[in-house]
């Protein structure tokens, strides 16, 4: 331990040290992001693996290693360095949404099926309410809202309940990953994930479609804006399917060089979804569904995808972190706070309810919400598309409400999963 | 075509080369077979790729990739340095170690002479005032790839000592190219900060960098890590260094060699760090392969004289270089006069030199270095594979 500590230091003192001595010119934004890459993948991987020995979640490591030394704290990665390096999301995100349908498994989750329709139902419509009442309640502490009709604040707190409800598949897959959890509580969040993510789009869309004319005092509802998003949907799992197709049929009769294969196939598949406007997330995680339960390739799929992983999950969770806007988070932290319990309730709430009428066992009613508070990349797209739809003082005042509570739910999120792991009793590596 | 589209193209080529790589029966074709150990089919699908014919690697994916290129020098360089590790180097008659040197300083000088002489006379507006190309040419023409040697070495099951010496020349050879590379890439370096005045400051911050970052990854090394973990810590000392190289406008493969050479004379640390890079390695050479026949911008009206001296002076640069070697040298054994005839291949790490060069300055001079590697790489590859059969069979090495 004292060794990467050390390490840690050595290699921050340096990179400060590097970072202090400007160039300018040509081609330095590329340098050094490239630079800024190589570090952040040492620092937050030493990261995470020192607060793993706090029984902590290595993800975590690597969030607060990101906001360490990201652009609002040491600013060792600049605000260009961290967008630049942010063209790795994309890819980070697919082999993510792969891994995720690569472990879902009809055999298991359909035991489940009933419990994880309940949970997703009651858990929306219990943060939904939720959030519109509480606005509807308080308005006249939140700034953006203090003037505006009734009809408009009814619109903003169902916006509100719409983007609180998404949760970061991300979170839920690297925390799997790194505790090798296997069993029915995993198999439990797992669905809900890759169920939920589908459904929080429609959800959104259609919350969307109904808020924007109440807030913006449009007298029509854009059926058209929710056709399209269910067009989308559809067409990324058709083509979902094909690509499961393509993986399957490499698996299955080339076998070799998997890992450069997956790389360069979701290069390809990323650019087609740009073309169509297909969802990325959604056309992988059909595909890894495709391949885990219609063939024998879903191990050799997951495998494969392990052997890159790491250096994925180190990168994309510590440029999360430097993207968390800490200076946003400052100046709305109380609000956000109150927005993050409400979420918390909403959501222990909804799975504890479904847990009852399912009658599931203690652990789901007592422990499952945990599985569902990180929220990251898909919150914040749809945080932005909220900013974009509605402009002006409210969609900002949204959409810059939401990015804090972001910061706080990414960083309990990992945290309360791998507990709630752990008392499920599925957690696989020594502790 | 997008800078990812020319990713996954690459990627590809990648795939299917490493394959290629792979099948040995491909590798034993008589006829070209040093062509195709070197590489030179994967730099004619980059230049069909490229801006040349079909423009699937245009300008803008090049420049979105050179990140990429930078790390695949990186990469040539770290695992370079690790091989020189002083125990084992030590373990060899200590006149090896020196006629390397020797043949390869001579080389060196030779190169820079002749060039320099044919600058002299033919004076190239671009070229002449800039002495960092010629240096830096000189340094990758003074290089031998083992590559050549390796396989005949493998394939034919060679035993004697000459093979053995040739074997440990074209393994080392590359240290003092890169050593002068990295030295006049630092004394020609742009003027960027206020408190280093003198040139020779960037060299010693060079190396002092990189032995310090050798030390902290040395030191990091000793923690048990599986292999991913490995794999990920060794993924990011390179990208560090080379983005550091990159960043400081320093040559990425020096750093990155004096970064290799601290940690490999650490036994186990090293030997992890090897393992890992040794996964990627050919895929990293059909890499910058293909990239280097996509970026291939030759002018052959006004540069083809001066690439024509320069494979000339080279060819004697070696020839002397070996000649004096073999002669004032005693390896303990009868080394033929014309050993240098065996130690022209060109391969992995003059490319990344080229690279290395192309990257910093571009323009003109960076098409030439470009030009006057892939040429050579063409015209020595197959005469040194034919060169090496020949003198090892006089000597009684090979039947």
């Amino acid at each position: 331990m004292n060794r990467m500590v050390v390490s840690m230091i050595l290699v921050l003192l340096l990179m400060l040290f590097l970072t202090r001595i400007d160039f300018g010119g040509d081609g330095h934004v590329m340098a050094e992001s490239m630079m800024a890459l190589g570090f952040t993948l040492v620092l937050a991987y030493l990261a995470g693996k020192l607060i793993e020995k706090f029984k902590l979640p290595k993800i975590t490591g690597y969030l607060i290693a990101g906001i360490f030394i990201g652009p609002y704290f040491l600013n060792l990665l600049s605000v260009e360095v961290v967008k630049n390096l942010q063209l790795i999301d994309n890819i980070a995100l697919s082999l993510i949404a792969l891994t995720a349908g690569g472990e879902f498994r009809f055999s298991e989750i359909k035991k489940q099926l009933r419990l994880i329709n309940h949970t997703i139902f009651w858990q929306i419509i219990i943060v939904m309410v939720l959030f519109t009442v509480f606005v509807l309640a308080y308005f006249k502490r939140i700034s953006f809202l203090q003037n505006e009709t009734m009809l408009t604040i009814l619109g903003a707190g169902m916006l509100f309940g719409a983007l609180s409800i998404a949760k970061s598949p991300a979170t839920t897959i690297a925390v799997i990953a790194e505790t090798r959890a296997k069993g029915s509580f995993t198999d439990f969040v797992l669905g809900v994930t890759v169920f939920k993510d589908v459904v929080v789009v429609i959800v959104f869309s259609i919350v969307l479609a109904f808020a924007k004319p109440m807030i913006l005092h449009k007298e029509h509802i854009e059926m058209m804006y929710i056709l399209n998003v269910f067009n989308e949907i559809f067409l990324s799992m058709i083509f979902g399917l094909i690509a499961g197709g393509i993986i399957l049929l490499y698996l299955k009769y080339i076998k070799e060089q998997k890992v450069l294969f997956l790389l360069g196939f979701i290069i390809f598949c990323i650019e087609l979804s740009h073309m169509f406007h297909l969802e990325v997330i959604l056309i992988f995680m059909v595909a890894g569904i495709f391949v885990q339960n219609f063939s024998r390739a879903g191990r050799p799929l997951i495998e494969a995808i392990e052997e890159v992983s790491l250096p994925i999950f180190v990168t994309f969770f510590a440029i999360a972190g430097a993207s968390l806007k800490l200076p946003v988070f400052l100046t709305n932290w109380k609000l956000a706070l109150y927005l993050v319990v409400l979420r918390l309730l909403g959501t222990y709430l909804g799975t504890n309810i479904a847990g009852r009428i399912t009658q599931s066992g203690s652990q789901i009613k007592n422990y499952g919400w945990m599985g569902f508070v990180g929220q990251a990349g898909l919150t914040l797209g749809l945080a932005t598309l909220t900013l974009k739809q509605i402009p002006g003082t409210i969609g900002i005042g949204i959409s810059t409400l939401i990015i804090s509570s972001i910061t706080i739910n990414q960083i309990i999120g990992p945290v309360l999963f791998k507990f709630s792991l752990q008392k499920s009793g599925e957690v696989r590596t020594p502790q | 075509m997008t800078p990812f589209l020319g990713l996954l193209l690459i990627l590809a080529i990648t795939f299917i080369g490493v394959r290629f790589f792979g099948r040995s029966a491909v590798l034993k074709t008589p006829l070209f077979s040093g062509l195709i150990v070197s590489g030179v089919p994967y730099i004619l699908i980059g230049v069909i790729l490229g801006p040349r014919m079909f423009n699937f690697l245009n300008a803008e994916v090049t420049i979105h990739l050179k990140p990429l290129i930078s790390m695949a020098i990186g990469w040539v360089g770290l695992l370079f340095g690790l091989q020189l590790r002083w125990r084992n180097i030590r373990r060899f008659p200590g006149n090896y170690i020196l006629f390397t040197s020797v043949q390869s300083l001579i080389s060196f000088v030779i190169i820079v002479l002749g060039l320099g002489l044919v600058l002299h006379f033919f004076s190239h507006p671009l070229l002449g005032n800039r002495p960092e190309a010629l240096f830096i040419l000189a340094a990758l023409g003074s290089m031998t790839a083992p590559l050549s040697i390796g396989r005949i070495i493998i394939e034919k099951k060679v035993k004697g000592r000459l093979a053995h010496l040739l074997q440990f020349v074209s393994s080392l050879d590359s240290f003092w190219g890169i050593i002068i590379a990295g030295v006049v890439m630092a004394i020609y370096h742009p003027p960027a900060l206020r408190w280093i005045s003198w040139q020779w400051q960037w060299i010693l911050l060079s190396v002092i960098i990189s032995i310090i970052i050798g030390i902290i990854f040395r030191f990091l090394f000793t923690t048990r890590f599986g292999q991913d973990e490995t794999f990920l810590i060794v993924l990011g000392l390179i990208i560090f260094t080379s983005g550091m190289g990159f960043y400081l406008r320093l040559s990425p493969i020096f750093i990155n060699m004096i970064v290799g050479i601290t940690i490999a004379q650490f036994h186990r640390e090293s030997d992890k760090v090897m393992r890992v890079l040794h996964l990627a390695e050919k895929p990293t050479y059909v890499f910058l392969l293909v990239f280097a026949g996509a970026s291939w911008n030759f002018h052959f009206g006004e540069e083809i004289l001066l690439i024509l001296a320069f494979i000339v002076a080279r060819f004697l640069g070696k020839l002397i270089g070996g000649w004096i070697s073999a002669s004032r040298i005693d390896c303990a054994f009868p080394i033929p006069r014309d050993v240098g005839k065996a130690l022209l291949s060109f391969g992995g790490i003059s490319l990344a030199l080229a690279f290395n060069f192309q990257l910093f300055y571009g323009g003109f001079m960076g098409d030439f270095l470009m030009s006057a590697t892939i040429l050579s790489l063409l015209f020595f590859d197959e005469y040194t594979a034919v060169s090496i059969r020949n003198i090892l069979r006089r000597q009684g090495e090979l039947v």
